[in-house]
């Protein structure tokens, strides 16, 4: 039994490097793996669009936004008129 | 362009329509004939009013009217899209700032004392049942409501169905809130002057406005003295008292009269800080707002309705 424990222990430790020196040798003669997509050797940018300023958050809230001032004139005599009901 | 003017709804009614006088005449008596019809039915200042008797049912089921029971379908759908901000089952606490009579009469008498500092306890306007089919609304005990915020617009937009049998272009305005029906011969749209909330015998703008419904609602025009405080009539349903708004006036665009009237009324009560969660929800609908400090803000497509041609400083004052 002992002498067994001793083989398994020795064959194990043989088979380990053994296996391991050989996966090297392999990797080592294998090919070099190529890239899925070839670069260019120069890559072109497409131009970016110029972006609007972001608008002040005093001017503008989702949805609405402060308008330009409106000078009131004494002009009643619209019949198409609305103020509140 | 022929015009009618006259007083209902505590209000001033205009009616415009051009083509052939004999046939706009016609037009025009139909038309008065369905607003006083209307004014009978949905006014809550009579106790024989359809109305009133659906207010003293509740509890019960009521046999309503076709019209009653598509205002308050209309209703209970504006009552969800607002999020609960147009809510016609504030009449209890309207009642409670002094809104217990007609504006005409509160303008000659005053306005009732205080009743109660409180908030009136009540069911949820979304407890209403209706029975389409069998014609018959359900108010919950204790229940009362007020058409006050949907049906003088949604009357109006009647009226010009009504008028518009008779002719090509008509407009209906009840007391500013206006259902507009084809253009005027030779013009893009319609001139609807925007009044300053301010100072009501001044114009802001002259909108240059399609075919569709133009309504505003503001804290300036049905306000009163009630012993301290200074009321007014748009009631904030999440605190049972008037809106305590930044903004003075609101003027919605919108395809229907009902949506430009309830959103014109949810906006003045959201005010700027939650008008934009309630536009995400409003549909098709452009508006402009005055602030306190006289500053405007609205919606961009606001600005194409005050072209050159009708911008308020090209016109003659």
């Amino acid at each position: 039994m002992r002498h067994y424990k001793l083989g398994l222990r020795l064959w194990i430790a043989l088979s380990s490097v053994v296996g391991f020196f050989g996966g090297w040798a392999l990797l080592a003669h294998s090919p070099k793996p190529v890239p899925a997509v070839p670069q260019p050797a120069q890559v072109e940018l497409a131009p970016l669009p110029t972006l609007a300023p972001i608008p002040s958050l005093n001017d503008r809230t989702n949805g609405f936004q402060q308008l330009p001032d409106l000078p009131p004139v004494s002009m009643n005599s619209h019949r198409l008129r609305t103020g509140g009901s | 362009m022929e015009y009618l003017e006259f007083r209902a709804m505590n209000s001033e009614i205009v009616l415009a329509a051009e083509g052939d006088p004999g046939q706009i005449a016609q037009g025009f008596q139909a038309a008065r004939q369905l607003i006083e019809d209307c004014e009978r039915r949905f006014t809550r200042f009579s106790e024989s009013s359809e109305l009133a008797q659906l207010n003293r049912s509740a509890g019960a089921w009521f046999c309503a009217s076709p019209e009653l029971l598509e205002l308050i379908r209309l209703s209970l759908g504006y009552f969800r899209q607002t999020g609960g901000l147009f809510d016609p089952s504030v009449l209890p606490d309207l009642k409670r700032v002094g809104y217990d009579r007609s504006m005409d009469e509160i303008r000659i008498n005053g306005a009732a004392q205080v009743m109660s500092e409180r908030k009136v306890m009540k069911p949820c306007f979304d407890a209403i049942r209706l029975d389409e089919a069998g014609g018959e609304i359900y108010l919950p005990p204790e229940m009362e409501i007020d058409l006050g915020g949907i049906a003088k617009g949604w009357i109006a937009e009647q009226a010009a169905g009504v008028l518009g049998k008779y002719t090509l272009a008509c407009a209906v305005n009840a007391g500013g809130d206006l259902y507009l029906v084809g253009t005027p011969d030779g013009q893009s749209g319609w001139d609807v002057a925007l009044e300053d909330p301010r100072q009501s015998e001044l114009t802001l703008a002259i909108l240059n406005v399609g075919p569709g419904a133009v309504a505003t609602s503001a804290i300036t025009k049905r306000s009163w003295q009630q012993g301290e405080k200074r009321q007014h009539h748009l009631i904030d349903p999440r605190c049972g008292e008037p809106a305590a708004t930044d903004w003075l006036s609101v003027t919605v665009i919108a395809p229907q009269a009902a949506s430009a009237e309830v959103f014109a009324k949810a906006l003045l009560i959201a005010g700027s800080k939650d008008a934009t969660e309630l536009l995400a929800n409003s549909g098709e609908i452009a508006f402009i707002a005055v602030d306190k400090q006289g500053k405007l803000w609205g919606t961009p497509d606001i600005m194409e309705m005050m072209d050159a041609n009708h911008g308020i400083n090209q016109v003659a004052v």
